[in-house]
């Protein structure tokens, strides 16, 4: 198993570091992406308009193209986060990608996805303050993943995970998520929420999530190995879905797990047999940088 | 193993709570837990939490008051579990006292018709006993039937002894459960009176916050997204009730401990709130999965929580003498449909943690770097903090930074040029 793990940590006192942050982890994502592809040419991941495309925001819009059909066409989601400083506002969207409209939030290009995964906050960055920062990904069959998170702890909006591209490790499938950069002190509830979209194959539909479940053993303080997914459900009057449906949860690569007693964006944890772990979500996601002993399977 | 699963109905001219007579509801039920007590404490690794009845039917000293106590034994603190009904006419409508506290908090006397009493203090350490909303239909009254079901189980490490009764509208939820994790026994009580469901959990031998109002682990509802139908497998409660309360009393953006439910048991939310005694069968579910109680409220964030019931096949289940299948009570199971569409998430059930041992409320061998560090001394001790420093080139003096770990290529100051 191999992880890359890259301590991306600016100072605030040579400038801006937000905007160098994101292009530098850009550059890290447009390696991995075209690795992954190579590796899954099945599917495809793009980046349809890069931090640097447009005059004023930073961000993303990327897009998955998955091994699935639906109603004819490719299944396809997107994920954006963006951020207008001089707005002082970020816009987060994961869906799907027929419901983009290149011409709204921002503008063009990069537009914004439509639905309930679709958020507007205000957010305040300081141009002169560090920015913790942190990005992790693999290429291992099966267990690909990137993902980038940062932390502005003057801001109560500002931290959480940005990127979120993996692997479901039991269909194969291409999942997005980022987190919902809304949460305040105050409020546990919005902290821990993310927006998550992926394809539920034991029931041949795409789902989205705002939330880990976390399950896999432990009862108290624990670092839980192996979270999953849970999906939302897909309000219908289709009396075929009104039946309960048994769902197989979708699982995050092998070096994410799950933490349960604390869940600010850059904690570091140090178990017993050695290993690192960093949070990398406001929902207590944490990757595990380091090995210990034993090393995982 | 031994699952006992059963029901027992009372019509509503039958029913009384406070008759002696040797097939009451009050007798049945203290003979169940007996049984199942009895079985218990001769489990390996139980010695030292021994379960004792302390009070039973039969301790009423006044006739008017009955009920139960038990005593949930821990090496260094035991917790005491009590219910009766405090009403002292033969009302027809009763409340019900429940205390679930530390063993010291336990007055053993006489006192309450017999069934003891337990300390005001220390109520933010333990749950407080509830003196109200629990209304028990004490004898025969307008459409009161009244249902008791019980589910116990006593194969080692997986205990856990399950009481519903059920009237009307009026729900009362007893579990208590073995954690083989926390090497403890945990009790939960949740009761549905009018539309609203309190709950409440104890784990014994660990000091809990006030209130100790469960819930669910994780939040899929938000007001984004409306509600949702799901119940999830195994069943994680988290204690904690309003994020308010959690930071007033928590460290900075920490959770409230949690707590994970006998293999059999989910939990969730369906979004028919008050409804209970549901029951759907499917291929993946062929004994059926059985709805205890139903959540409280369609609002967010939810105050409760459903609790469901995954039956084991058929032959493996005793039903005692004098009781009838859990299929067929008194008061039916509802086979309808839930009226939206409802996912289950089935994931294995794993008891103990897979990497990490966690025992009571220390993190054992588990150390947390947080993002505020504690001055120069907490970026030393910073594992990636530390890095950051020596990258630099700073740093790594002293003891605190293991001597100099200078790296041999790259830029090394200023750290990333831009």
């Amino acid at each position: 198993m191999a992880i890359t793990f890259r301590d991306l940590s600016r100072r605030g006192d040579l400038g801006d570091p937000l905007y160098p942050l994101l292009m530098e982890v850009h550059g890290h994502l447009l390696t991995w992406m075209a690795a992954a592809n190579l590796q899954n040419p099945q599917q495809l991941l793009e980046v349809v308009v890069a931090p640097d495309a447009q005059e004023g925001v930073i961000g993303w819009t990327i897009r998955a193209t998955l091994d699935v059909e639906v109603e004819g066409a490719p299944l396809q989601f997107m994920l954006q986060w963006l951020t207008s400083l001089s707005a002082q506002t970020i816009r987060q969207a994961v869906g799907l990608a027929s419901t983009w409209d290149p011409e709204a939030g921002y503008g063009a290009p990069h537009g914004l996805v439509d639905g309930p995964l679709n958020q507007f906050r205000t957010a305040r960055f300081y141009s002169s303050l560090p920015v913790i920062a942190y990005a992790g990904w693999s290429l291992d069959p099966g267990q690909e993943f990137f993902c980038f998170c940062f932390n502005r702890s003057t801001d109560t909006r500002g931290r959480g995970m940005v990127l979120y591209i993996a692997k479901d490790a039991n269909t194969g499938h291409w999942t997005l998520c980022s987190d919902l950069f809304a949460g305040s002190d105050h409020s546990a509830h919005l902290r821990e929420i993310c927006l998550f979209i992926g394809w539920a194959a034991s029931i041949q539909q795409w789902r989205t999530a705002m939330q880990l479940y976390r399950y896999s053993g432990g009862t108290l303080h624990a670092l839980l190995p192996r979270p999953h997914w849970v999906l939302n459900a897909v309000h219908s009057t289709d009396p075929a879905l009104l039946s309960p449906r048994v769902i197989l949860p979708l699982l995050p690569p092998l070096p994410l797990a799950s933490y349960t007693r604390t869940y600010n964006v850059g904690v570091v944890l140090r178990t017993a047999d050695g290993a690192e772990w960093v949070l990398v979500s406001n929902t207590g996601l944490a990757l595990r940088y380091r090995d210990g002993s034993p090393a995982l399977p | 193993m031994t699952r006992v699963q059963c029901t027992r109905g009372w019509p509503l001219l039958e029913w009384d709570w406070c008759t002696n007579a040797p097939d009451s509801a009050g007798f049945m039920l203290d003979q169940r837990f007996a049984a199942w007590a009895a079985a218990v404490n001769t489990n390996p690794g139980k010695e030292q939490h021994q379960i004792e009845v302390i009070r039973d039917h039969s301790s009423s000293t006044d006739g008017l008051r009955h009920g139960f106590v038990w005593k949930l034994g821990h090496p260094d603190s035991a917790q005491v579990f009590g219910f009766h009904n405090i009403t002292a006419e033969p009302n027809r409508f009763s409340s019900g006292r429940y205390f679930a506290r530390f063993w010291s908090d336990y007055t053993n006397d006489t006192s309450n018709g017999g069934y003891g009493s337990v300390s005001t203090g220390n109520t933010n350490a333990c749950l407080q006993h509830w003196g109200q909303n629990m209304t028990l239909h004490l004898n025969y009254g307008p459409s009161v039937d009244t249902d008791i079901r019980i589910i116990a189980e006593d194969d080692p490490g997986a205990e856990f002894f399950l009481l519903c009764i059920y009237q009307t509208a009026e729900v009362l939820i007893v579990l208590v459960h073995w954690s083989e994790a926390l090497q403890a026994w945990v009790s939960h009580r949740m009761q549905r009176g009018n539309s609203s469901v309190q709950s409440s959990s104890v784990r014994n031998g660990v000091v809990t916050v006030n209130p100790a109002v469960l819930t669910l682990f994780d939040q899929l509802q938000s007001t984004e997204l409306g509600a949702c139908n799901y119940l999830m497998h195994p069943g994680y409660l988290r204690f904690g009730f309003s994020a308010n309360v959690l930071n007033t009393i928590s460290p900075l953006y920490s959770r409230w401990p949690l707590t994970l439910l006998p293999e059999p048991f989910w939990v969730g939310y369906v979004d028919q709130y008050g409804g209970h005694r549901r029951r759907f069968v499917l291929p993946e579910l062929p004994s059926g999965l059985y709805q205890l109680v139903g959540r409280s409220t369609a609002t967010f964030p939810v105050h409760g929580w459903d609790l469901w019931y995954e039956a084991p096949e058929p032959a493996s289940v005793v039903v005692p003498p004098g009781w009838f299948p859990l299929e067929e009570p008194l008061m039916a199971w509802h086979e309808t449909p839930v009226g939206e569409p409802l996912d289950l998430f089935r994931a294995p059930y794993a008891e103990q943690p897979e990497i990490f041992t966690i025992s009571g409320a220390t993190i054992e061998g588990l150390h947390e770097f947080d993002v505020d560090v504690l001055g120069a001394a907490g970026v030393l001790q910073n594992p990636l903090y530390r890095r950051q420093l020596q990258a630099a080139g700073g740093g790594g003096g002293g003891g605190g930074g293991g001597g100099s770990s200078r790296p041999a290529t790259g830029v090394l100051y200023p750290r990333r040029p831009d």
